[in-house]
């Protein structure tokens, strides 16, 4: 049982997805009931993971390995280490409170839970997958269903959503391919090539082109470095789409606000967490010399992720909108994190990610809240709404303070971390003080939109809104348990990721000012 | 040897085509015998005798080398056979209930399949340039016949009309061009060829010629750009079953054709075959590999934006055709380098013949019930009919190459043995080196015409489940079973060579290594 945890968590929801496609149709609560059950059980077996992972190892643990192609070494490789279990951690909870908000779906019942949790074998097969080949497959698997989720069940422009959300992802995934068959080529481990991401994290298996000069044609002549530089590149774009950094984000908006509300859970929860999780499990050890060229770039992009979100978050008009943008405004702390690459700031941005998830998948469920009632979420439509659902404001009061990073939530942590792990470094000193522009912007436009939906004069047509109900407070309350519990005693999540970070920026830090 | 000798030496190995030969005799007379209402008799025994062939195609011995002047009974080939004929099979037993089938005598038209599919098995094994070039005209005369079945059907008279003149010129441009090797070099073997070539007798730039003018020959038949503009309108205008069969198994026999003039007749593979970053040799002094890299990029990219904006499926897909041949095309180019690029061909050659032979069989379907093959028709189908939506669902995202589906694999194997040969160079005759680095180029622009072509297979999903959910199309028939069965059984297929690709590709690089290709 122990040894196939892994493999558990992630077939689990096949599973399920599999026995909902043999169901009757009119089923619908027998249907809902089996989703809730095949996506609760990975939930247990993550929380069973996060008692029994020893967080004073750094490599992975739990590892399942069974030769898959043989004739190219793929293997079937699962194993998790301090960076991948808060996100395990994350995809089953949030999966499984995603089933229960999605309780209310009615049309086609079958397609939708069958997708979901098909979708959510993609999202554990990414976090726990050790072998880059399994890793790409995994993650392509997502989209399909992906597509359909926000294409079927979204809003009125989801057509046009889900294929921009699936074509900019398909660039992404094209552009990593390559760079997963260069790699590949490239590599000898014990005289053969392989996709293990945890043997060519060791720079000496890497030969072939990523220590020779390439030829390209138009490009010219490529050193080893450059060529290195360039695969970085190429990979940083695949990933920088799903985190999304600007200026790859505009399908961000339009996927987010056009799904359906659990949908935009886990894409703002879930998805966007696996641009950056890509950054640090894929390309920071795969090319860190390449990584330590490129990360002014990085710094500044996260920078512009900041302020840029920001200042966008404040122009909307669409509730759901400003979350969607809130999102891009956090990702981009992940980024300067990353960029600044000092132990603190690696683990702030680890932090961020789970905390961003946790918080941005509450923000997405409380607009789903007013949004199934109102049917709209036009922030200046509102007005007043605190006094007529006193705890639906509350909650909402509650997360967009978490959001916005006051003390005693856990993105405050993980945002101090980022900025005084960035401080240390000289280089991105003049970075970390413009973002530090952004903490005032995004208090700003949190602030300025909860004003306007719930306090001032009460619109009289929403006089009788209905306040929250007891499912929804359901999905809700163990999030904001979350946030708070992390944000008072960090080291709950901290203590899983500090030794595998710790020895990932030991492994990368010779490498980085070359 | 005397000619008893040879043929007792040869029969054995020729056992597939004699039950395809059968095969024909069989409908044929069936059909004379049975009452008209037993018509479907006829498919029955056609699709036996596919399979009987298909099944003694898998257990054929393979010989090391040639075993006739004419033929070749290596792994190669006989890693094709089993393809055309399953190929075949599973065209019959699709067409067996579809509108098509009331339309056109059955007995002819599986007769002409089976004849089409002989025609192709002896095109892959072909030896020596006439072999080569009957094979080749028996699969064109029985595709011209199958493509104008609907004789009450203009589109199809078109069709059939265009093909026969399209047919004619690149055939006889080909005859042109095996005169001229026969001219220059004294024979129409391959292998004496090669020999030709390597010994100086004929200098590599005036073969360049001949090899061109054969190169539209066997470019008609892959339907590879410039040649391919045959291709929308014939698929459009036959009658679906026959458009399946002719997207599939002629073109791999085509390529295989092709794999076989291009390095065995023009290019002197190294003794111990050449390793992971071995370079052959060519007979001619324009780098093939950069021909066929011309071709490859212009027919992936000329069919994929001509499939683009169409709503046609059956159209989309001829189009979706042309562009798959660019990319095995581009298999074949990197073949010069290593063998891997030839491996991945005929991994590729499989596994598009599930996925595409599944796709035509959904719009079969789909035509059937709805009478119409255009895309607009079938809103929201994939609700009334999930079996055959899923399938669809799993053969576009098959073709445009995601995983866990084959495709994706297929695409990755071309991808990957590309890479290898951009790495690498091949030898001129005379001594000079051909770098291979515009390889690079063409992967990206394979990469890119991937991307691009999501967009057209997935406008046939969203018509499938995305659009008109509340109000499906009026859907007057139904799909029967036997449709929709060998639907599902490509999908399986499909995603069992995603998953499990081991046998296929173990099969395809042992093809490859009897050839010396690979170590």
């Amino acid at each position: 049982m122990e040894h196939h945890l892994l493999s558990l968590m992630t077939f689990l929801p096949l599973l399920g997805a599999v026995a909902i496609l043999f169901m009757p149709k009119k089923e619908t609560g027998a249907v809902k009931a089996v989703a809730a059950a095949a996506a609760f059980l990975p939930l247990v077996l993550a929380v069973k993971l996060f008692c029994a992972f020893d967080r004073g190892v750094a490599g992975p643990q739990f590892v399942e390995r069974v030769a898959w192609i043989p004739a190219y070494h793929i293997e079937y490789y699962l194993g998790v280490d301090g960076l991948s279990v808060p996100m395990l951690l994350l995809t089953a909870l949030l999966s499984f409170l995603c089933i229960i908000a999605s309780w209310k779906i009615d049309t086609g019942v079958k397609g939708y839970f069958g997708l979901f949790l098909l979708l959510e074998t993609g999202m554990m097969g990414v976090f726990s997958s050790l072998d880059f080949f399994l890793f790409y497959v995994f993650w392509e698997v997502m989209l399909l269903p992906m597509y359909f989720l926000i294409g079927l069940w979204g809003g009125p422009r989801r057509e046009y959503a889900a294929i921009k959300f699936f074509l900019y992802t398909l660039v992404g995934s094209v552009l990593m391919l390559l760079v997963l068959l260069v790699v590949y080529f490239s590599s000898n481990v014990d005289g053969h090539h392989s996709f293990d991401l945890v043997r060519l994290a060791d720079q000496t298996t890497h030969t072939g082109w990523l220590r020779g000069a390439v030829e390209l044609p138009l490009v010219g002549h490529l050193g080893a470095a450059e060529f290195r530089n360039l695969c970085f590149v190429l990979l940083f774009i695949g990933f920088a789409i799903k985190v999304p950094l600007f200026p790859f984000h505009t399908w961000l908006p339009d996927a987010h606000v056009e799904a359906p509300t659990a949908i935009s859970v886990i894409l703002a929860g879930v998805l966007l967490k696996m641009g950056t999780y890509g950054i640090m499990r894929i390309s920071y050890p795969l090319l860190p010399d390449a990584a330590g060229w490129f990360a002014p770039m990085m710094a500044l992009l996260g920078v512009v992720n900041i302020v840029y979100g920001a200042l966008c978050a404040m122009a909307q008009s669409d509730l759901k909108k400003l979350v969607a943008y809130s999102s891009i405004n956090h990702m981009g702390y992940v980024c300067l994190g990353l960029a600044a690459f000092t132990p603190m700031s690696l683990n702030g941005a680890a932090l961020q990610m789970f905390s961003h998830g946790v918080i941005t998948a509450m923000l997405f469920l409380l607009v789903g809240v007013v949004y199934d009632r109102a049917h709209h979420r036009n922030i200046d439509g509102f007005g007043g709404l605190a006094s007529v659902t006193p705890v639906y404001a509350g909650l909402v009061a509650m997360a967009f303070f978490a959001s916005l990073g006051l003390p005693g939530f856990s993105g405050f942590i993980a945002e101090a971390m980022i900025f005084l792990g960035s401080w240390q470094n000289d280089a991105v000193r003049g970075f970390v003080m413009l973002a530090a522009a952004g903490i005032v912007l995004g208090a700003a436009f949190h602030l300025w939109a909860y004003q306007r939906v719930f306090l001032g004069r009460l619109n009289p047509k929403y006089a009788q809104l209905e306040e929250i109900n007891r499912r929804e407070l359901f999905t809700l309350i163990p999030l904001a348990v979350i946030a708070v519990a992390v944000g008072c005693w960090p080291s709950l999540v901290l203590n899983l990721i500090t030794e595998s970070l710790g020895s990932l920026h030991a492994g990368m830090a010779p490498y980085w000012g070359r | 040897m005397d000619l008893a000798a040879t043929v007792t030496a040869t029969l054995p190995h020729l056992q597939p085509e004699i039950c395809l030969g059968l095969g024909v005799g069989a409908v044929l007379l069936a059909e004379l015998y049975l009452s008209p209402r037993e018509k479907g008799a006829a498919g029955w025994i056609a699709a036996a005798f596919a399979l009987l062939a298909g099944l003694i195609a898998l257990r054929a011995p393979a010989a090391a080398s040639g075993v006739s002047a004419m033929l070749f009974a290596d792994p190669m080939s006989a890693y094709l056979k089993p393809l055309f004929c399953f190929s075949a099979l599973a065209v019959i037993l699709l067409t067996l209930r579809s509108r098509e089938a009331d339309l056109m005598p059955a007995g002819e038209f599986h007769a002409f399949i089976l004849a089409a599919t002989l025609g192709c098995c002896l095109l892959a094994a072909s030896r020596n340039l006439l072999m080569l070039y009957l094979a080749m005209e028996i699969v064109s005369y029985a595709s011209y016949l199958l493509a104008g079945f609907l004789r009450k059907d203009l589109r199809a008279s078109e069709a059939a009309l265009k093909y026969v003149l399209y047919g004619a010129v690149a055939s006889g441009t080909m005859l042109m061009g095996i005169a001229q090797v026969y001219g220059l070099t004294g024979t129409l073997d391959l292998t004496g060829i090669a020999r030709a070539a390597a010994e100086g007798r004929v200098g590599g730039a005036t073969l360049l010629v001949p090899f061109g003018l054969m190169l539209v020959g066997l470019g008609f038949k892959v339907s590879a750009a410039p040649f391919h503009q045959w291709t929308p309108d014939v698929y459009e205008g036959a009658p679906t079953p026959v458009t399946a069969f002719l997207s599939v198994a002629p073109k791999a026999a085509g390529m295989a054709a092709l794999a076989r003039l291009t390095w065995l007749g023009f290019s002197q593979v190294p003794a111990g075959g050449y390793g992971e970053s071995g370079t052959a040799a060519l007979g001619v002094a324009l780098s093939w590999p950069a021909l066929l890299g011309t071709l490859s990029a212009a027919t992936m990219t000329i069919g994929n934006l001509g499939a683009l904006f169409q709503t046609n499926v059956k159209r989309m897909l001829a189009y979706s055709s042309v562009a798959h041949a660019g990319y095995m095309l581009m298999g074949l180019a990197s073949a010069a380098v290593t063998g891997e690029g030839l491996r991945a061909v005929l991994f590729y050659g499989a596994v598009y013949a599930a996925m595409n032979l599944g796709a035509f069989g959904v719009v079969m379907a789909l035509s059937r019930i709805t009478g119409s093959e255009d895309r607009t028709a079938w809103r929201g189908l994939g609700w009334k009919h999930p079996l055959l939506g899923v399938c669809m669902v799993v053969f576009l995202m098959s073709l445009t190459g995601l995983p866990p589906f084959a495709g994706f694999l297929g695409k990755l194997f071309l991808v990957k043995a590309a890479l290898a040969a951009a790495a690498g160079s091949v030898a001129l005759p005379g001594g000079q080196e051909a770098s291979c680095a515009w390889m690079y180029g063409l992967i990206l622009l394979a990469l890119v015409n991937s991307v691009i072509s999501l967009v057209y297979y997935v406008s046939v999903a969203k018509a499938l489940f995305l659009e008109g959910r509340e109000r499906p199309s009026p859907a007057p028939g139904c799909a029967g079973w036997l449709q929709p069965l060998t639907v599902a059984a490509l999908a399986a297929l499909t995603l069992l060579w995603g998953l499990a690709p081991g046998c296929l590709d173990t099969a395809a690089a042992t093809a490859v290594r009897g050839l010396g290709l690979l170590p």
